[in-house]
């Protein structure tokens, strides 16, 4: 099975890992019908505490404070590095179809809102790649884009890389969560408030080019679930979870609406712990920063069973 | 070969792919800088900006030099209007980055459009077309808009298709430039062709020779100055969101081009109006929700480039507001407000605004650094291109131009 070890390989280990590559290439061609492997299809679920996500509807009990009513109107998000895990604990990367549109490389982009309220939306709720046959229990994979493909310039980069939705600016790289929504919307206490999570403190002095280093705080945080069927289970995604210490109608003046994963942002403190990552919030130039560990186990991902 | 699958590889690991000879061939390279050819399959050579994307070519109007030229012609031709006063250019014109100036547009026979004539900097690279259509998104497509009108009347063909098409067919240099972009044609002289060639001429317009592309890509860092790079900072701040609608190298979230399989059609609400605190707009411009008659579309518009958006004043779907300082003035309310009149109402407690119009303070040093930055979008080499210019002598170039 030395073809099932090589082509698995994570991308951005593929450096590395070409010495154990070239013998492969050498013995033979393969091909994508290899008896010895299957599809598998990963499928994502959105759900807000529990009830299953509508985009454009209003949920209640969001979060803490009155009157927790939050309309949600975008939820989307790449994910990397996806990877069944067998009975043994060993992880088989999922190797991704590379479909032009949602996937590339070891990178996917899930797109949950099918209909915001002004007809069909392009959405995607899947992963779908290849591994060896085997029994598998579990999945791992990692929200967001890896570095070196979070910083390509939108023009030129492929899809789902530059769906424009999920840009930053090139320094910034990629929104890794877009989830929009308003607090107590349509009341006058109505709020803005949303989770962009993505790369923080990425160095350079021109926001319209790649970062001339790794980001400070590259806010990729992998998750791993148990007891997980591929064949039959959802990956459930609960952003009411990652909400569940916030005030969605309040929002700090003068700060990005909600949190957009800034350091300085005191409406991210409650919320990137819930997104299984440190936080470390830094209110201005003479402040001591506060570290806030994440939450654990993390919230925000469970199995769906059917 | 399950490793091909991954089309921009590192490259040693596709070189090692290419010696194996393990089939594939299929034609991605191993830089993702440059994923497309810049030509076409008929050989035409798109004319790009450093860094910039090849365009989607419509499968119904294929590329051609000679079509460009045809369009170019048609498109400054006053004949091409009912009376022959006006022309594609008289509401695009290019010493304004093909905007006219007026608030909203007049046609040929005076009707006044409800909406601001919209800039054609690279518009081929819209997802879609106009200022709120949602199926509208190729250009030949929307030439027809402007030619057939009736409410308001543009260019004024309907019921005259046959007498303006006779005005051309009748210019011995119309015959060859027809004749040269539909060779073969017996007569290419039809409201498709015309529309379509002036489509491949906007096609064409592509800007992206700014300071800030200078500066951006093509390793002149002095090309902005220390203000506008200030400027730029600021616009790609959350503290001001302008990034979130006015994102990617086109400055606008709604972009398509030949890399770019997801359709990325975005349409929002910023606040310019609330009518009585209803959330509605004024009955000629509700923007997407007259497609949808969603409430949730109330207002939402597409947000459009902003290169050269130095040049295209007023401003907005309805030009409504006169100059950038003012842009700016309404973005940081976080909303218009409107205290008396028909269209009373703050538009910045709109139900449907999008989120991401949220307020922020500026002072004025900080505004200065914006307006440079904006102001660095603007491309002169574009506005003066000679290969945009028109061929008649009507439409006057920019003073600035040599």
């Amino acid at each position: 099975m030395i073809f099932s070890s090589t082509r698995s390989l994570p991308f951005p280990r593929a450096n590395a890992l070409l010495i154990s590559v070239l013998p492969a290439l050498l013995v033979g061609c393969g091909g994508d019908d290899d008896p010895g492997e299957r599809a598998a299809t990963v499928r994502f679920a959105a759900q807000i505490n529990g009830e299953a996500f509508t985009c454009g509807k209003t949920y209640s009990g969001v979060g803490v404070g009155q009157p927790g009513s939050y309309q949600v109107n975008d939820w989307r998000f790449y994910v990397h590095d996806v990877a069944l895990v067998k009975a043994d604990g060993n992880r088989q990367p999922l190797d991704l179809d590379q479909d032009g549109t949602w996937q590339y490389q070891n990178v996917a982009l899930l797109d949950l809102r099918q209909d915001c309220g002004s007809g069909t939306l392009p959405s995607n709720n899947v992963v779908k790649g290849a591994v060896p046959s085997a029994n598998y229990t579990g999945i791992c994979f990692k929200v967001g884009v890896p570095y070196a493909l979070n910083h390509l310039n939108d023009a030129t980069a492929p899809s789902p890389l530059n769906a424009s939705g999920m840009l930053w600016n090139w320094r910034g790289g990629r929104k890794f969560i877009r989830l929009d929504g308003f607090g107590a919307p349509g009341s006058d206490n109505s709020t803005a408030f949303v989770v962009h999570l993505g790369s923080t403190e990425c160095p350079g002095a021109d926001p319209s080019a790649p970062p001339v280093a790794a980001c400070g705080y590259p806010n990729i945080a992998e998750f791993c679930l148990d007891n997980f069927n591929v064949d039959q289970d959802r990956v459930v995604m609960d952003m009411g979870h990652a909400l569940a210490g916030s005030n969605v109608a309040f929002n700090t003046a003068n700060t990005a609406s909600g949190c957009m994963s800034g350091n300085a942002d005191p409406e991210c403190i409650p919320i990137l712990p819930r997104l299984n990552l440190d936080f470390t919030y830094v209110a201005g130039a003479s402040a001591t920063p506060e570290h806030y560990s994440k939450v654990t186990p993390q919230v925000l991902f469970s199995v769906g069973k059917p | 070969m399950k490793l091909q699958r991954y089309p921009a590889g590192v490259l040693l690991l596709s070189a090692l792919l290419t010696l194996t000879a393990c089939g594939g061939g299929d034609g991605d390279g191993s830089d993702t800088t440059t994923p497309q050819p810049p030509t076409t399959d008929a050989g035409y050579a798109w004319s790009l900006p450093a860094g910039f994307p090849t365009p989607k070519e419509s499968a119904d109007n294929p590329m051609s030099a000679a079509k460009v030229e045809l369009g170019r012609h048609l498109f400054y031709d006053l004949r091409l209007s009912v009376n022959q006063t006006t022309a594609c250019a008289s509401c695009h014109l290019p010493e304004r980055a093909f905007t006219d100036g007026r608030v909203t547009a007049i046609g040929a026979t005076g009707e006044v459009h409800p909406r601001n004539a919209m800039s054609l900097t690279n518009v081929v690279y819209n997802a879609t077309l106009n200022w709120a259509n949602p199926v509208l998104s190729m250009l030949h497509a929307q030439a027809l808009i402007p030619m057939f009108g009736e409410f308001p009347i543009e260019l004024g063909w309907s019921d005259h298709e046959a007498e303006i098409l006779d005005r051309l067919r009748r210019d011995g240099q119309y015959v060859q430039l027809f004749a040269a972009a539909w060779p073969g044609e017996a007569d290419p002289f039809n409201a498709d062709r015309v529309a379509k060639a002036i489509a491949a001429f906007e096609a064409t317009l592509i800007s992206g020779n700014s300071a800030y592309d200078q500066s951006t890509l093509q390793g002149k860092w002095d090309a902005m100055s220390p203000a506008a790079r200030r400027g730029q900072e600021l616009f790609f701040s959350e503290r001001m969101e302008c990034f979130h609608c006015h994102g990617g190298f086109n400055f606008s979230q709604s972009v398509s081009h030949a890399g770019t399989t997801i359709t990325q059609t975005d349409f929002f609400n910023n606040g310019l109006y609330n009518i009585g605190g209803t959330g509605d707009y004024p009955l000629d411009n509700r923007g997407l929700w007259e497609f949808t008659q969603q409430p949730a579309d109330m207002g939402r518009f597409r947000p459009p480039t902003l290169r050269n958006i130095e040049l295209t004043a007023p401003y907005m779907h309805d030009g409504s507001i006169a100059t950038l300082d003012e842009v700016l003035d309404h973005y940081a309310r976080g909303g218009r407000l409107i205290s008396s009149g028909p269209f009373a109402g703050d538009g910045a407690k709109s139900p449907y605004k999008s989120e991401l119009i949220v307020p922020f303070i500026l002072n004025a040093q900080e505004k200065q650094d914006l307006i440079a930055f904006l102001n660095s979008l603007t491309d002169w080499e574009f506005i003066c291109d000679p290969r945009f210019a028109d061929p008649f002598g009507n439409f006057p170039r920019h003073a600035r131009c040599p």
